[in-house]
């Protein structure tokens, strides 16, 4: 293999594959970033077979070829160089990658490309278009509700669900749950639900940067990986199996009182109490009552600490139906708000141990399930 | 039928294990159970090659995936022994004495993620007696309620160190030691292409295990080990207590060579009780015929016997972990001088 390309484009190639190296394998390849001539182009790749990323840059190749080289070795090596050209040979008999940029020369060793995994890249043909910013706003909405606790393997997952011409994504840790729905531009000939690893779609999320074609989405035939096709970008995660809860069992049906309130201002107002809700289990109150002789319909957000003392903050609201006092965990809170969207909050209760939903007062698309604390375990 | 498995032996195992891949009802776990170098790795490799095969006729040993299997190299077939530990947990080599329930937790969390190539998962775990305690118990959730493309190979030579639990929730396919004629046959076949002569002596010297003997060819060292072995036997019968007390010194300090050492005592006299009972055929140390035959003529059978059964107790004293200096002086001074019972030396 004899190939040139830009030290630039290496670094940002690198740099975006290498999100899918493995730290710690029975593999040793999986340590290794993928290097390959693609059609006159140059093709990077990494997988910790989880996730596996694939990229392709700008190269002028003169000899195709292919290697796989030690990841942290090359990303330091290519971040270090100035931004010139780069020249790379593979001696094939020693399988060693010799890499030359400006001044310095280094020699890479590398293991044989035939032991790195095979990593599916698309075929466009049955693949499902989702609009980026779309896809962005989901992974956001539903990833930081999946579970990170592996020991529970399939709530680590986000159940993703094509359904005619709408796509919803759901996930599930136990104390919350988020659903987001979209349309899609065309149906899907066949209904199908897969689980994807959170991780997986947050790392979609970062690498699509700010791409603005269509994002191809396609499940290989097998139903064992899921592949996003972007702009010179390939990442394909493997699929989470098991039974996802069927959340839409859990989700409250009706609601006895449904509060509004400024995203803004409820987000701000809980970000001031989870500085002494940190003290007291994250617990926050939220103390909601109608329009009465005491005063306008409002939401008061209070968090004790013993230590620190508390903190009140009254926010105006709409109420419809009953006064109800209820507590949640503060993070929780703060997780959802900072995704919803809109610029109303609608928070529907039913008793102070019922779940809570948060919905977006904008649409209703979207929508987001908390199970509240006991206000008596308050640290 | 499938083409048949590139395994010495076994006929019983391979031909069960060869009707149920091609029937498509394999266990979700298999628990390989016999002696040492006999073929249990192999075997088990074998099984993962054929399910893991893209070929027509799994395992067709020629496609990426059966070649990645050899190499050790695919991505859904999960090799679980120390130096894999030692990757997973970045942890020393020097560390790795046991399985760990962390390791065995690393590995359950990607069995939940569905294969990348082949239609399973195969995780392989060599010395499956080495998991501890909680990693086997941690494990038996996995073998409970396996991925329905998951399969559980397990190999062990210490099958009653196992937890009963793990064992009853495998098939348990026992294998034995080969009959010397198998390996004898075996080995004059590519890729060894031995000699008629090599072929018997290194099927004898290997008491039914095939991996020894390959490797007794493949590495010219063990058989040049073994013959030092039997000549300080030789030694220690001629010998003075003087010159026992040394070799019992220069063993105690290298407790696996000593431990080999025993193994090959144990089959030389083992041949002299067989050759003692006018047994001709069954003999171990086949080149050694000659100078049994002589030692046959002057020991009788009662000393024969004793001196092999002091032989056994030592071993299993030094298993134990006993002072090895005094196990091992204790022994060889118990034995009698070229035929001579210890007591009536002067
Ligand atoms: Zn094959």
């Amino acid at each position: 293999m004899r190939v040139s390309c830009l030290q630039e484009n290496l670094a940002k190639g690198v740099a975006i594959v290498g999100r899918a190296v493995a730290s710690r394998s029975t593999l040793p390849v999986l340590e290794n970033i993928y290097v390959g001539t693609d059609d006159g182009r140059l093709k990077l790749a990494a997988t910790n077979l989880e996730i596996g990323i694939t990229c392709w840059i700008g190269a002028q190749v003169e000899e195709e070829g292919e290697i796989s080289v030690p990841a942290r070795v090359v990303t330091d090596l290519v971040n270090s160089s100035p931004p010139e050209r780069i020249d790379m040979a593979l001696n094939v008999r020693t399988q060693t990658l010799q890499i030359h940029c400006a001044q310095f020369q280094a020699q890479l060793k590398g293991i044989d490309a035939s032991d790195f995994p095979i990593i599916p890249t698309a075929e466009q043909d049955k693949a499902i278009h989702v609009a980026p910013d779309t896809l962005r706003e989901m992974i956001s909405q539903v990833t930081f509700a999946a579970a990170t606790d592996e020991t529970r393997p399939i709530l680590t997952g986000v159940l993703t669900e094509f359904e005619g011409a709408s796509l919803t994504m759901a996930s599930a840790d136990g104390f919350r749950i988020s659903v987001r729905k979209a349309p899609l531009p065309e149906e899907v000939p066949e209904s199908f639900r897969v689980i994807i690893p959170a991780r997986a779609l947050q790392e979609v999320a970062r690498i699509m940067g700010d791409q603005e074609d269509p994002v191809e989405i396609l499940v290989t035939q097998k139903r064992n990986q899921v592949l996003f096709h972007m702009q010179n970008i390939d990442l394909v995660s493997q699929l989470i199996e098991g039974n996802f809860p069927d959340y839409r069992q859990i989700l409250p049906s009706s609601h006895v009182t449904r509060t509004v309130v400024d995203t803004g201002e409820f987000l701000r107002a809980i970000r001031r109490a989870r500085i002494f809700a940190r003290d007291a289990a994250n617990m926050v109150r939220l103390q909601i009552s109608g329009e009465s002789t005491e005063g306008p319909a409002r939401v008061r957000i209070v968090a004790e600490a013993a230590e620190l003392g508390d903190n009140v903050e009254e926010i105006g609201a709409s109420v419809e139906g009953e006064d109800i006092e209820i507590a949640f965990n503060v993070r929780y809170l703060i997780d959802v708000l900072g995704v919803l969207n809109s610029a109303q909050t609608i928070i529907e209760t039913t008793d102070a141990t019922s779940r809570g939903v948060i919905l977006p007062a904008s649409n209703d698309d979207f929508t987001h399930v908390i199970m509240p604390m006991h206000i008596g375990q308050r640290g | 039928m499938a083409t048949k498995w590139p395994i010495i032996g076994h006929h019983h195992a391979v031909s069960l294990l060869q009707r149920e891949v091609a029937r498509g009802e394999l266990a979700h776990a298999y628990l390989f159970a016999g002696p040492p170098q006999i073929g249990k790795q192999t075997l088990s490799s074998i099984l993962a090659q054929a399910l893991l095969c893209q070929g027509d006729d799994p395992p067709c040993g020629d496609c990426d995936s059966c070649r990645r299997v050899v190499r050790r190299q695919h991505p859904d077939l999960q090799i679980l022994d120390l130096p894999a530990q030692t990757r997973l947990l970045g942890e020393k080599t020097s560390a790795q004495h046991v399985l760990k329930i962390e390791t065995i937790r690393k590995v359950q969390q990607g069995l939940f993620r569905r294969p990348l190539q082949a239609d399973h998962k195969v995780i392989l775990i060599p010395e499956a007696h080495l998991m501890t305690t909680a990693a086997a118990n941690a494990f038996l959730k996995t073998l409970e309620e396996p991925p329905p493309y998951a399969l559980l190979l397990l190999t062990t030579t210490q099958v009653e160190d196992l937890l009963p639990t793990i064992v009853s929730r495998c098939q348990v396919v026992p294998l034995h030691l080969l009959r010397i004629t198998e390996i004898e046959t075996a080995l004059q076949r590519p890729p060894w292409k031995l000699e008629a002569a090599q072929a018997r002596l290194l099927a004898h010297l290997s008491g039914g295990r095939i991996g020894w003997a390959i490797r007794a060819h493949e590495d010219s060292s063990v058989l040049e080990e073994r013959q030092e072995t039997l000549e300080t036997l030789q030694r220690v019968l001629a010998g003075d207590d003087l010159e026992r007390m040394e070799i019992a010194e220069r063993m105690a300090r290298l407790p696996d060579q000593g431990m080999e050492t025993l193994a090959a005592w144990s089959t030389w006299w083992r041949d002299l009780l067989l050759l003692q009972s006018g047994a001709d055929n069954g003999l171990t140390n086949v080149d050694r015929r000659d100078e049994l035959a002589r030692v046959a003529r002057v020991w009788d059978v009662a000393e024969t016997y004793s001196a092999l059964s002091t032989l056994q107790e030592t071993i299993s004293a030094l298993e134990h972990n006993v002072n090895a200096l005094l196990a091992w002086e204790a022994f060889l001074l118990s034995l009698s001088v070229s035929g001579q019972p210890a007591e009536s030396r002067t």
